[in-house]
Parts: C-alpha cells; sequence; structure tokens
C-alpha cells in the first residue's frame, strides 16, 4: 500500500494520454473523406477509459476506508505562509466516486463505438471524451479546492466541446455556449468562496481539504466563526462555493443550461450531464462538509433551493415532447433531491443517490439513445410508439430505469430515494410531503415517457418498420447498466456479504460533519424505514397508473417542433426569463463601456497621442526641405551650434 | 630685411584671399578653377615660409597639379557653363551667408583664448624628417600612411566604376 | 627675419574657411559646391601648419604630417565627387543644384 500512491497520478493521465492520441489521429485524418480508422480510435479511448478504471479497482480494493493514499507531485504555489501543491488524495470518498465515474465512463465509451460509428468526427469525439474523463478524475483526485478547480473547468470546458460537437449547426454551438457561460458565473461563485475561505482561516489559510477540516473540526476555532464578521465570511464562502455547485449541476438559478445541452450526442449527455460532471456539486459540498453544517442559514439555503429545483423541474418534465428533455429535466430535478439530502446534512444519502442515480439515469439516456439510433434521429416521443416490440433489449433496460428512478420495490432508486425522504421527514415534515409529492410527478412524466415511446399504435409507421435494435458495442452496455440499476441500490442495505455498506464506506470522511449536524438527534429504527419505502412506493405507484392512464390511450398529434407551448413553455423557460432580466445591467454597463469608455476615453487618448506624434512629425518632416543646398545649410547651422557649444565652454 | 617674412606673408595672403573671392565670384567655372590654382599656389608659398618645405612641394605636386587638373577636366568635358541662365546668387545663398559668418564668429573668439607662442625648438619639415614622421611605426602613422593609400586605391576603383557605369547605360538605354 | 606671428595664420586660415564656405552654400552650380570644399580643405591644412610650430619639440611634426593625409584623402573625395558628378549628370544634363532636389527620379 505504501508503495500505491505514487501511481496516482497515473489515474488523470491514461485518459489524458487517450485524448492526445485520438486528437493526433483525428488531425491525421482531416484530409481523408471517411475519417479516422474507428476500431483504432474506439480502442484507444476504450481502453484508456479501461484502464483508469482498473486503476481505481486496485487502488479502492487496497485501502481501508479510514485511509488515505496521497500523492504530491510538486509544490505549485508557494507564498509565505500559503502554499498549494499540485496533489492527488484518494480517500474513500474519492474511490466511490472514481469506481462509478471511471464504470460508468468506460461502459458509455464502449457504447459510443457503436453510437458514433457513422460519424465523420469520431475520433474527435474521443478525444474530447478522454479530456473530460481526464478532467473529472483531476477534480474528484485532487487535494485541494485548487486542483479541483482545475478539473471544474477542464469538464466545463469539455461540456461545451462535447455539447457543441456537430458544430455545423450553429444551434448547438449556442447551445454550448449557453452552457459554459452560466457554468462560468458558477465558477466565479466557487473562486470567491474560496477567497472569502481563506480569508477567514486568515493565518492558517489552506486550500488543502483535510486542512480545511481540521480547521472547521477544531474547537478552538469556533469563536472564529460563529459571530461578527467571521460568520459573515463563513455564510459568504459557504453561500458563494454552492453558487458554483448550482452552476455545475443545475440548479436555480444557474440550471438553464442543462436542457439546451441536449443538444449534443446522447452519449454525452448520459455521461456528463446523468452521470458524472454534474455531480461535481454534491461531491464538492460533501468534501467540504465540515464547512458547511457550521453554516445553518446556508444548510437551510441549500435545501430549499434542492426542493424547490425538484418540484420545479419535474412539472417541467411534464411538458416535454422531446425525449432527451424529459430525462434532462428529470437529471435536474433528482440533483434537486440530492441537494436536499445534503441540505439536511445527510451527506451520505446524498452521496448513495448520486451514485445510484449515475446508473439508471445512464442507462435511461444510452436507452433513449438506442431508441432515437434506431429510428434515425427521431427524438420527438409524439412520434414514437409501440416500439416495444421491435427493441426488446432496449425497453427491457428503459424498463429498469423506470423502475429505479420511481423508487419501487428493491430498484436502486428504492434505497436512495427513500434513504432521502425520511432523512427529510426527520429533518421537517414539509420538506417530506414535498418531496413526495415530487416523487409522484417524477413517477407522472417518466412512465408518460415509457408510455409514449414504448406502448400504444405507431404514430409514426415509416419510423418503426426500419427500426432495429441496438449492435453489440451498444448493447452491452446498456445491460450492464440496466443490471445496475437495479441492482446497486444493494450497496447500502449491506446484504451483500464482503462489500462494506455504503455508509460505512464513507464514514470516515463524512462522519464528523454529519455527527456535528445531529448531536443529540437520533436515527429512527428500520420499521419506520419500511413504513417510509412503502408510502414511497405507494406514492409512485399513483403516479404511474396517472400517466397510464392519461396518456395510454390519448391521441397525440405531433404538429410543429417538440418544444413545448402555451402554459408549459413558460413553465419551462421560467429561468430563461429570470436570467434575461438578470443579465440586463450587465448588458447596460457592457453597452456603456463600449460607446463610453472605448470610444470615447480609450479612442480618444489614442486620437490625441496620434495627433500629437503627426503634428511632431510634420513639424521634423518641415525641416527636410527637398532643396540641396538648404538641407546643406540646415545641417550645417547644427554644425555651428555643436562647435560653438564646445569651443565656447559649456553655458 | 628683418620683416622680409612678415612682407612674403601679406603677400601671400592677399592673393589667396583674392583667389578665394574669385572662386566665390566667378561665372565661368573654369575662371573658378583658375582662381583655385593661384590659391593652392599662393598657400604653398605660405607653407614655405612657416617652415614646411616638404608640405609646399606637395601641395604644388598634388593639388594644384593633380587635382584641379582633374577638375579642369571635368568641367571641360560637361560642358561646366551648361545653365547659364542660372543666376550666381539668390535669396536663398544669402540667407545662407548666415552660417559662414558664424563659423567665423566662433572662431575668432576661439582664437582669442588660444595658447599660440611659438615654440622656438619647432621642428623644420623638410623631407627626411616628415618621412621618418609618416613612417613612424610606434606613434602608428606608419598604419595610417598605409590606410591612406588603400583609401586612394579603393576612391580609384569607385570613380571607374561609378563613371564608367553611366557610359554603359546610357549606351543601352538609348538602344 | 622676425618670425609671423601664429594669430594672424590662424586669422587667415578661418577668412579663407568661411570664403569656402559661403561658395559651397551660395552658389548654385554643382562645380563650385566642389570648388569651395577644396578651398576649405586647404584652410584647414593651413591652419595645421599654423599651430605646429606652436607645440614643443619634436611634437612639432604630427601639424606636417597631418596635411599629407588630408592632401592625399581630398584627392580621393576629389575624384569620386566629380564621378559622381559626371554620373548625376547624364541623368539631369543640368549642373544646377536645385535641378537635383527631387531625388527620385
Amino acid at each position: 500500500m505504501n508503495q500505491l500512491q505514487h501511481y496516482l497520478w497515473l489515474l488523470p493521465t491514461l485518459p489524458l494520454l487517450g485524448a492526445i492520441l485520438n486528437g493526433t489521429l483525428s488531425l491525421a485524418s482531416t484530409d481523408s473523406h471517411e475519417g479516422p480508422s474507428r476500431g483504432l480510435s474506439g480502442f484507444v479511448g476504450t481502453l484508456a477509459s479501461g484502464l483508469a478504471f482498473a486503476l481505481t479497482l486496485v487502488l479502492a480494493f487496497s485501502i481501508r476506508n479510514d485511509q488515505s493514499l496521497q500523492q504530491v507531485c510538486w509544490t505549485w504555489i508557494d507564498a509565505g505562509s500559503f502554499k498549494v501543491d499540485f496533489a492527488f488524495r484518494f480517500d474513500s470518498l474519492t474511490a466511490m466516486m472514481l469506481l462509478f465515474i471511471t464504470g460508468i465512463g468506460t461502459l458509455i465509451h464502449l457504447y459510443s463505438i457503436g453510437y458514433m460509428a457513422e460519424d465523420r468526427g469520431f475520433a474527435r469525439f474521443f478525444s474530447y471524451l478522454n479530456l473530460f474523463l481526464a478532467s473529472m478524475i483531476v477534480l474528484v483526485l485532487g487535494s485541494n479546492m485548487l486542483m479541483t478547480f482545475i478539473g471544474w473547468e477542464g469538464v466545463g470546458l469539455c461540456s461545451y466541446l462535447l455539447i457543441g460537437f456537430w458544430h455545423h449547426d450553429t444551434a448547438n454551438g449556442d447551445a454550448a455556449r449557453k452552457a459554459f457561460l452560466v457554468n462560468r458565473a458558477g465558477d466565479l461563485g466557487f473562486l470567491l468562496g474560496a477567497f472569502a475561505l481563506l480569508a477567514l482561516m486568515g493565518s492558517s489559510a489552506s486550500l488543502e481539504y483535510t486542512a480545511i477540516a481540521a480547521w472547521f473540526r477544531d474547537a478552538s476555532h469556533l469563536s472564529l466563526y460563529a459571530t461578527g464578521t467571521g460568520a459573515g465570511l463563513l455564510t459568504a464562502a459557504c453561500l458563494l462555493i454552492f453558487l458554483g455547485c448550482t452552476g455545475k449541476s443545475a440548479q436555480i438559478p444557474l440550471l438553464t443550461w442543462l436542457p439546451d445541452a441536449m443538444a449534443g450526442p446522447t452519449p454525452v449527455s448520459a455521461l456528463i450531464h446523468a452521470a458524472t460532471m454534474v455531480t461535481s456539486g454534491i461531491y464538492l459540498l460533501s468534501r467540504m462538509a465540515d464547512m458547511f453544517v457550521r453554516s445553518p442559514l446556508t444548510l437551510s439555503v441549500i435545501a430549499g433551493i434542492g426542493i424547490a429545483t425538484a418540484l420545479w423541474a419535474a412539472i417541467a418534465g411534464l411538458f416535454q415532447n422531446d425525449i432527451k428533455k424529459v430525462l434532462a429535466y428529470s437529471t435536474v430535478s433528482q440533483l434537486g433531491y440530492m441537494f436536499v439530502a445534503a441540505g439536511i446534512g445527510a451527506f451520505n444519502a446524498a452521496l448513495f443517490h448520486v451514485f445510484t442515480h449515475a446508473f439508471f439515469k445512464a442507462a435511461l439516456f444510452l436507452g433513449a439513445g438506442s431508441v432515437i439510433h434506431a429510428i434515425h434521429g427521431e427524438q420527438d416521443m409524439r412520434k414514437m410508439g409501440g416500439l416495444w416490440k421491435k427493441l426488446p433489449l432496449t425497453f427491457g433496460v428503459m424498463a429498469a430505469g423506470w423502475y429505479a428512478i420511481l423508487g419501487l420495490p428493491f430498484g436502486a432508486g428504492f434505497w436512495s430515494k427513500d434513504l432521502i425522504l425520511e432523512k427529510a421527514f426527520e429533518h421537517s415534515p414539509l420538506l417530506y410531503v414535498l418531496g413526495l409529492s415530487g416523487a409522484v410527478i417524477t413517477a407522472l412524466y417518466m412512465t408518460r415517457l415509457m408510455v409514449l415511446t414504448f406502448f400504444g399504435k405507431s404514430r409514426d409507421e415509416h419510423a418503426a418498420a426500419h427500426a432495429h435494435e441496438a449492435p453489440a458495442s451498444m448493447a452491452i452496455p446498456l445491460l450492464v447498466l440496466g443490471v445496475g440499476a437495479l441492482g446497486v441500490g444493494f450497496f447500502w442495505a449491506g446484504m451483500i456479504p464482503g462489500l462494506d455498506s455504503f455508509k460505512t464506506m464513507l464514514e470516515p470522511v463524512l462522519a464528523p460533519a454529519q455527527e456535528y449536524l445531529s448531536q443529540g438527534h437520533e436515527e429512527a429504527g428500520h420499521g419506520a424505514a419500511m413504513l417510509f419505502a412503502a408510502i414511497g412506493t405507494l406514492a409512485a405507484l399513483i403516479g404511474a397508473t396517472g400517466a397510464w392512464k392519461i396518456w395510454g390511450k390519448a391521441k397525440i398529434e405531433a404538429v410543429g417542433s417538440s418544444a413545448p407551448t402555451g402554459f408549459g413553455a413558460h413553465w419551462t423557460y421560467l429561468f430563461d426569463y429570470v436570467h434575461a432580466v438578470v443579465i440586463w445591467p450587465t448588458k447596460a454597463v457592457s453597452w456603456v463601456s463600449d460607446k463610453v469608455v472605448q470610444t470615447l476615453v480609450f479612442g480618444g487618448s489614442i486620437a490625441v497621442i496620434q495627433f500629437l506624434f503627426e503634428f511632431v512629425g510634420d513639424c521634423v518632416r518641415a525641416l527636410q526641405r527637398p532643396r540641396l543646398r538648404v538641407n546643406l545649410g540646415l545641417s550645417l547651422i547644427g554644425l555651428l551650434v555643436v562647435i560653438a557649444y564646445f569651443l565656447l565652454g559649456a553655458f | 630685411m628683418e620683416h622680409l617674412a612678415l612682407i612674403y606673408f601679406g603677400l601671400f595672403s592677399l592673393i589667396s584671399v583674392v583667389c578665394a573671392s574669385m572662386v566665390l565670384f566667378a561665372r565661368h567655372p573654369i575662371n573658378g578653377a583658375m582662381a583655385l590654382i593661384g590659391l593652392m599656389t599662393s598657400l604653398s608659398g605660405l607653407y614655405a615660409i612657416l617652415h614646411a618645405p616638404f608640405l609646399a612641394v606637395l601641395q604644388v605636386l598634388v593639388y594644384a597639379g593633380a587635382i584641379i587638373m582633374l577638375l579642369v577636366f571635368v568641367i571641360m568635358v560637361l560642358g561646366g557653363a551648361k545653365d547659364d541662365h542660372t543666376p550666381r546668387f539668390d535669396a536663398l545663398g544669402l540667407g545662407l551667408l548666415i552660417v559662414p559668418a558664424g563659423i567665423l564668429a566662433v572662431l575668432v573668439h576661439a582664437f582669442r583664448t588660444a595658447p599660440l607662442a611659438i615654440d622656438e625648438k619647432a621642428v623644420r619639415g623638410t623631407v627626411d624628417v616628415t618621412g621618418q614622421a609618416l613612417f613612424n611605426v610606434s606613434t602608428g602613422n606608419v598604419v595610417l600612411f598605409e590606410a591612406v593609400g588603400l583609401a586612394l586605391l579603393a576612391a580609384l576603383v569607385g570613380a571607374v566604376l561609378l563613371a564608367k557605369r553611366s557610359l554603359d547605360s546610357s549606351k543601352e538605354n538609348k538602344a | 627675419m622676425s618670425t609671423i606671428p601664429a594669430l594672424y595664420i590662424q586669422f587667415l586660415a578661418a577668412t579663407l574657411f568661411c570664403l569656402g564656405l559661403a561658395t559651397t552654400l551660395t552658389r548654385r552650380n554643382l562645380f563650385f559646391l566642389l570648388m569651395g570644399i577644396e578651398v576649405m580643405l586647404n584652410a584647414a591644412n593651413l591652419s595645421f601648419v599654423g599651430f605646429s610650430r606652436t607645440f614643443a619639440g619634436a611634437a612639432s611634426i604630427e601639424g606636417l604630417t597631418i596635411p599629407v593625409f588630408v592632401i592625399a584623402l581630398a584627392a580621393a573625395e576629389a575624384c569620386v565627387g566629380l564621378a559622381m558628378l559626371i554620373l548625376v549628370f547624364r541623368s539631369r544634363e543640368s549642373v544646377d543644384a536645385d535641378a537635383y532636389s527631387r531625388m527620385k527620379e
């Protein structure tokens, strides 16, 4: 074990190498018509990802839950008492995150080989995908906030690159840009929050997670942040960092980019916008749990925003006709649940939901991708129907995902979502009721999706007639994820012998923070847990039956584009309107900056300088007469002056 | 006869000033060239009085003999008075007279402060003495001497090239 | 024979120099330009010779070696200057200095 920490740097480097290799392949094939070799490019990409997964497995199973591996690559900033290293840290939280990031990442790489086979930019896609994986690994593996920020920015960049992958359509570019800019607003929060934290920590300022946690756990520092400016700084730091999290994890107010991000290829949506990148917010919150639990105001804000987002997105999902958009809003909604869990201090529950959500959401997205691939690019659900006979495997996988997300018994979502609801009830019954209503609406829109896509008569005969099941490269990941969607929930239950329960795995990392919050409270017994489970299942079944009744037999007409109309449109674009209002002052300032500052001040001063130079130049030029004798005379006058100066002594 | 040197000096200086003025006011370049010869010769006489016999002879040989001859030759070849209609003096020229006036003023002022005592032990510049000084290795004069020779060679080659090219090109232009 | 005061030589040299300078600057004919330069060089030579006797002992020979160089270089300069005059004359067919004010042609 002592030697293993020297291999931590390999974890991000392997996908990075894959990215470089694929990038070279892409550049080398710019002149050819068919593009790069699919086999080579896909192999390199998947191998890089697979090797990272294998290494993660080795590392994860070689440390105990309370151990951590640390590798310092070099000292990055060394300014007096403030020091930041380029360092990696692998503890049980990292292990958990990396296992599903690299695991699902590898599966999606494999899936992409089949999905993107006909795309000219195949190697470029894998290059970006590998780069994304590398950035995500750095994000999770970083041992301090700055390293996480590198990964944070990296995944933002790759998100931009991949959303706008089919860049010939400018709408994709607009979506990519929107994602990048909204994320950027969050990044500002991240940085400012980090600065506020450093200001709070004063002389022992450090960005290392262990140092931050130790600083907060030290009871002697309580007076520093309990009252006065310290408390203000703490709250500011927490809220600002949370703003960064809302940007990355698409919560109110920075969520408008995620539905638009569906413009990218489906594997991208599955990997980035369902399983991995959007969970970075929860990861950061958990990493800095010791800080957040000491600011009750922030926790309330987090929980409030979480539940508001969960409900809002769930309702928005009802208005969508595009299959990927439904899943996008579903992701936003589920992320809201995770933030609710974080807001009430149940970080391990939040992370568990992250874990299970990754599996079933990826399964749903890849299944949707398989459907889209089968009917040749059609994404509007109103044009689908009756596909369960044509695409049995896809239907099976998506059904498993549906089962999981609804929280029906023993699926993955059953364990994680009901755990969150249970903890919510302990915190506040209102929160529980809201969460439960969210579960009903979740069941509504998910069942609507399944019904419209797979059941009933086919509403577009032409597309259905040519539908074919996914090839092997797409089918295998689908199967694995489908099984995962049903099976991974058991990691919490601890029913699989030899496998540590999820909770005990994360306990060494999260326990101090959670215990701080739950001083005095006791956990509800298992009997109560069964009751919550039963209520949750009932809610889901109500929603499912409702959806079947409404949309099972309905006549759907596919008019116009798949975008929602009327009230649905207003609800969906609510935060886009808010953004437009908020952006207005920025636009005003930029107009002023352009017209006044740029034109008048800078342009004016440049014009003045220009005029001065021209004037002096003209004056000097006037001395240069074309007449020979004048030139001669003038130069001799100069000579005369010099001679006089020296002969008659310096004046 | 004790003021013979002064008399000779006055004579030669008068001639040289008159000749220089004639150069200034001459109409035809040939007149100017002749005045120039007068100047050179009178200066040669001055050098002789001033204990520099070698230089005096050199002046006549090279300056009056070779350089003026070259000048006269070129004047003759090109037809020096091509622009007879141009006035000798115009407003610009008169305005530019301020420069020589200024330099004269500065020089006069400088002379009044310069130490001008004549040393009794000063050397008379005969051929052998001057030759010894010119080829003096320790003071480096020999290097200068040889360098001047090179400069003359360069000037010779340059002049040949300059004039030659013009002759050839004019032939080609008219072809 | 009494010696000539050094100051008179210098005044003469200064006068000749200024006359030569006036010739160079004032006359429009290019030949006079070159002749004025020759006058100036001669005046400078005279000044050197005039100063040579004010130096002590053997050092006074320096005043007589420098004019040798000046004469040689004046010869070189006259040579090249006249060659250029010939060259330039070919294009303009004029010895008027003002005709050469526009360099381009």
